[in-house]
This record gives structure tokens, sequence and C-alpha cells, in this order.
């Protein structure tokens, strides 16, 4: 059985200053870390790995940073590690990352589970497995929790409104591992050494998916017209004296900005 | 010159941390009622490599030398002193003794399952008669065919009551004395002969195990003297000064521990209407916590750098052993004022971190013998010879 996870780096929001002044994020002094939902399928993979000897491979779209990344998932277990990196890959939305991703495990092939992060920290839209799923054209289960993989097909439980829905798709699938679904691991310690002295990450570019800038710049469909930071509120004036004697004011007050009629 | 961590220790300290924090940290009130480290985080942490972090990966180690040792002890004394020196204990001394000076076949026998954490090791030297004055250990070690036959006792050994594995030295000839009469041998728990005396009460890292060690006809396999019958005393001293920069290196983190929990009383606390950080006496003292913290981050990476390059780092090593102590002593200590009657109380870490960090003068050699031997070296390159 092989097992792609595909991962992403992000900031640490902690790490991340909003400039008001600028309308932008300053990440200048910001920490890159691995997107902190992606640490659940990578947890159900390696989990896979030991109960069934999966083959795990964790593939990033990044610049040449998110290495330090694939080698923190080489060293809690992983088999395999695939950077794609690209100068043509900078300016890819999320379109474009899916197509640019969906080539990669293309490439990588003979794949009979596709486990993601519900989300990214960062946009948050928790859009890319669906469309890695539509783009492979194999099913998906989004959100999921409790996988059994077996017999040619992999079984999930997804949160409803009213309670739990349990789903099926065959394999291939496309399944988005739901926050909390596991406890993931930590990496051990000689594996954080061996990450670097021992392994191997794999980096490929444009050309070694068979794509050209063009065709990528193409599925590129986002334009970012102006980003702004949310205006700040107001701070609000607190009525301190006793209950009936701060109702009057409130009304007065309201009344004063001709907030109700008086 | 060129002051960077390499990438995979970075790794290593993120590492650590997280689990010191996430995951050892939150155990500390548990520790601390029931004077021991939880089997269960032992056993985690054994399956995480932390006990044989320095050590060469053909022993089972994570080869992270000792700069990547350094990290591990800053990271964990961060998380909890306790099992900081559990950890410490093992791997820089108990272990240490064994890879430094053991035969092939013992480091391949013994080495693996220490370093996997399956068995824990510790260091035997003290004697009721025999601290800082080491040379006059009496416990004695005779030959009887393929063993030795081991008589006397050991006091005060850290990790005594959880280890499986001791490095014990002895008496083979008293006549020759500390000059070719003392001998290493490496001890398992389950020897017939071996016992565990009276399990000690400390001041602070009460969830570490001392204890004093019985031998009562101890028969020990002579394959398992470390090194030459006769140059055990040469292992005990090499071994302690492979230890000294790794207790630096906790001393780094205990004092970066104390600073960041008075930046964040300091920060809420308020009197006269302000926090007391805006209060001069209080940004002095932290001023003076960070300048010395600094100070003793380059001294510990130098060292465990010099050890990694293979370098001369005996007389450094003992710098940083008794400035890290002394660096931690004062950032307590302007910690617990800091946080004035709240520094004092049972209930807050502080109180914690004053006993905690008391030991770290004492044990491995005390400051004193420190500055003796840093004094002997000084005067060795100058032709004079001092004696302890």
């Amino acid at each position: 059985m092989k097992v792609i996870v595909p991962i992403k780096q992000v900031y640490d929001p902690a790490t991340v200053r909003v400039s008001r002044s600028r309308g932008i994020l300053d990440t200048r002094e910001a920490a890159l870390i691995m997107n902190p939902a992606d640490r659940y399928p990578l947890e159900e993979a390696l989990t896979l790995k030991e109960e069934a000897g999966a083959h795990v491979v964790a593939v990033t779209m990044g610049p040449a940073e998110a290495e330090d990344m694939l080698r923190e998932a080489l060293a809690m277990g992983v088999d395999e590690a695939v950077l794609l990196a690209d100068e043509a890959f900078s300016s890819a939305d999320a379109s474009a990352a899916v197509m640019i991703v969906g080539e990669a495990i293309n490439e990588i092939g003979d794949y009979d589970l596709i486990l993601t992060g519900y989300r990214a920290t960062g946009d948050g839209t928790g859009e890319f497995a669906p469309r890695l799923a539509q783009y492979l054209g194999v099913p998906q289960i989004l959100r999921a929790s409790r996988l059994q993989v077996g017999d040619g097909k992999v079984a999930a439980r997804r949160r409803v409104s009213s309670g739990y829905a349990m789903w099926e798709a065959p394999l291939p699938a496309v399944v988005s591992v739901d926050e909390g679904a596991n406890k993931p691991r930590h990496p051990s310690l000689p594996g954080s050494i061996a990450a670097y002295e021992e392994r191997v990450v794999s980096v490929w570019g444009v050309k070694d998916l068979g794509m050209t800038p063009e065709a990528i710049a193409e599925s590129t469909r986002t334009d970012v017209r102006n980003s702004y930071a949310a205006p700040e509120r107001e701070r609000g004036r607190v009525l301190r004296s006793e209950p009936e004697q701060a109702a009057r004011e409130l009304l007065q007050e309201l009344k004063a900005r001709g907030l109700i009629e008086s | 010159m060129d002051f960077t961590f390499e990438k995979k220790h970075e790794l290593l300290r993120r590492t650590v941390r997280d689990y010191a924090q996430q995951v050892i940290a939150p155990r500390t009130a548990e520790i601390e009622e029931t004077h021991a480290i939880p089997v269960d985080l032992r056993q985690e942490m054994a399956e995480l490599g932390f006990f044989g972090v320095p050590f060469p990966t053909e022993y089972g180690g994570a080869g992270a030398g000792e700069i990547g040792y350094c990290i591990l002890m800053e990271e964990l004394m961060q998380g909890n002193p306790s099992v900081a020196v559990l950890v410490g204990a093992h791997t820089s001394i108990g272990a240490t003794a064994i890879h430094l000076d053991g035969s092939d076949g013992l480091k391949q026998k013994y080495l693996p399952p220490l370093c996997r954490g399956e068995q824990i090791a510790a260091y035997a030297l003290t004697e009721p008669n025999a601290g800082s004055d080491a040379a006059s250990i009496t416990l004695s070690a005779v030959r009887e065919g393929d063993s030795y036959i081991l008589d006397g006792s050991k006091i005060w050994i850290t990790n005594g009551g959880d280890a499986e594995i001791f490095s014990v030295f002895a008496v083979t000839d008293k006549a020759l004395g500390y000059r070719g009469g003392h001998t290493a041998f490496v001890v398992e728990k389950g020897f017939p002969g071996f016992s565990l005396g009276t399990i000690d009460e400390k001041m602070g890292i009460v969830g570490s195990s001392t204890a004093e060690l019985v031998f009562d006809g101890c028969r020990v396999p002579a394959e398992n003297v470390i090194g030459q019958v006769g140059m055990g005393f040469l292992t005990a001293m090499r071994t302690l000064d492979h230890g000294r920069h790794g207790l630096g290196a906790g001393c780094l983190g205990g004092a970066q521990e104390v600073l960041n929990a008075c930046l964040e009383y300091s920060k809420y606390r308020q009197q006269f209407g302000v926090p007391i950080a805006q209060k001069q006496a209080i940004q002095f003292m932290i001023a003076d916590i960070i300048t010395e913290i600094e100070a003793l981050r380059s001294l510990v990476y130098r060292v465990a750098w010099l050890a990694d390059s293979r370098r001369p780092y005996r007389q450094l090593g003992g710098i940083c052993k008794l400035f890290g102590s002394e660096v931690l002593a004062r950032a307590v200590d302007k910690g617990v004022q800091i946080h004035g009657a709240l520094g004092y109380m049972r209930d807050y870490p502080m109180e914690q971190m004053y006993r905690d960090a008391r030991i770290t003068e004492i044990f491995e050699g005390t400051n004193e013998i420190q500055r003796v031997v840093i004094a002997m070296e000084a005067f060795r390159r100058l032709g004079v010879r001092v004696e302890p």
C-alpha cells in the first residue's frame, strides 16, 4: 500500500505581526512550521505504515526552506520526501497548486490513498483536498476520522450536525483528515539527526513534472486586487454608575447619537 | 568563526523542546508528589530515543554529539529538572564510562539497551569517606577465578534506585592506591550480592532517585572490567570531565526557565499602579540574569564544539560546570526575589526551581573542587604542582 501525504509549510501564527499601516501581514521575523492540520494525516499514514506496512511519501510545494519541514516528516517516520520547488511555482494559486501537486502525485504513481490536512493555516479555505480529488478523478471523503483501510476501500467517520455519518470510498481516494482525529507523534531524536545526516529529499522542478511555466501561469486565475487590515473597532465606553443611573446615561447617549428617536 | 547551529541540531532542539514543554512539563506536579518519574513517561522517552543522544548510531545512539547532548540537557531542564537529571546522569556519566574506556565487547553488550532506554545507567564513585577526595574510596574488588568479588558500599548515587547498569569504581590494589590500584566495573542490578540500601530524601530534584548501593560479596565477571585493571581512577576522572558541559547546559536551561517566569510575572504584577516591569529594581535583576545566561550559552556550546571537534576541553568543561551552576544559583535567587512572597510559596514554580537548582553546585564535583582543578591546571602550565 502506498500512501501519499501532501503537506504545507506555513508561518507560525504566533510569530506573524499585522502591519495595519501597510495592510499586510509582516512575516519578516515569522517562523516557518509544518501546517498544524497536516500532522493528523501524517499520523494516520504512519499508523498505516506500522499496522499494514504502508509506504508513506510526503510531498510539498514550496520554497527551498520547505525542505526543513520535509526532514521533520522524515524524522517522524515517512519513507520518502519530495519537494516541488521551482521559480515557476512561486506565483501559483490554489488551482495551479493542485495541478502541480496532482502531477507530482501522478509521477510518484501507484498510490492507494492520499491523506491531506483539512485546511491550511493562512488562507484557511480548505479547498485543496476536494480540488485534488477532482483533478485526479478519484473519490473524496472530507474531514474524516477513524479511518479503516482494507479490501480495496477506505471507510471513515464524518461529523454531521446530528452526530456522525460513516462514509466509504473505493481506493484510490483522497481523504482529508479532521483535526483531533488522532494524536500526532513527536519525531524521534535519532530520527531528527538522521533526517539530515542520512535521508534524502528529492527535489522536482517544472520539467520533472512535464509541465511548462506557461501552463502554470495560465491555470493561476486568482487576481489579488487589494489587501487590507480589518478596521480596528472603536473602543467602547463603560458606564460605571449605579444601574438606574447607567440606564439613564445610556438612553441619553443613544438619543444624542440619533440611534433611537427621542 | 561561525556561531550558527547546524540544521540537524535545530531540528533536534525543536523536537526536544516541543516534547519537554508539551509532554514532560505538565507531569511536574505528579513527579513532585510521587517523588518518581512516571513509568509511562520514561517508556515513551525511551522509544523516542532520549537516552542515547550523544552516542554513535552503531550503538543505537542518535549520533548527535556533545552539541546535540547540550541541546537536549538545556531543553529538558526547562521541562522538568528531575527528568533532566535522570537522562543526564544516565548518559553523561553512567553510560559514558563504558563508552569512553570499555572494551568493544562491553560496548556492544551494554550500550545498545542503554541507548534504547531499556536500561538506565548510573555512575557510582562516592562513598561515605570519599566525596571530593575521590581517591580515598575503599570498596574492595578481589580477583577470584574469572570474577571479582566486590565488598563495600557507595552512597548518594544519582539514578541509584532507577538504574539497571552501574559503572562502579573499586580498589583492586590498596597499596598502589588511585595510581594503579583502582578499577572500574560494569555491575548489573541482578548480580548476586548487589542490593540497594537507603533511598535518600532530598531538598530538590525529588523525582530523581538517589540511593545507597550495597556490595556484599558481589560477583562481577572479569570481562566487566572497564578499561584496564588499575586504571579506574583515570576512567572516573575522564568520565566526569566529559559530563561537565552537559551539566552546564542543564544550568543554562534552568536559568532560562527562571528568566521566562520572571519576565511573565513582571509583566502583569502591578504595584504602585504600574506593572513591576516598569521598575528599575526589577529591570536590573532581569538584565543581570540575561547577561549571565548569554555568557553561559557561549561557554556551553564552545565547550561542546571543542569536544565534538576532538580538541582539548578539560579545563573549560570545569569552568562551564562552575560558572553554569553559579549563574543558575544567582538566577533562582533573583527569581524568588522578583516574585516576592509568591516566590516562596509551594504552590508556585519558583520555589521548586530554587530547591532544584541547589544540587548543581554540589554534584559531579563540587564547585570548590572545580576551582581547585582550574587553578591546578593554570599552575601546571607554569610547571608548579598543586595538590588538591
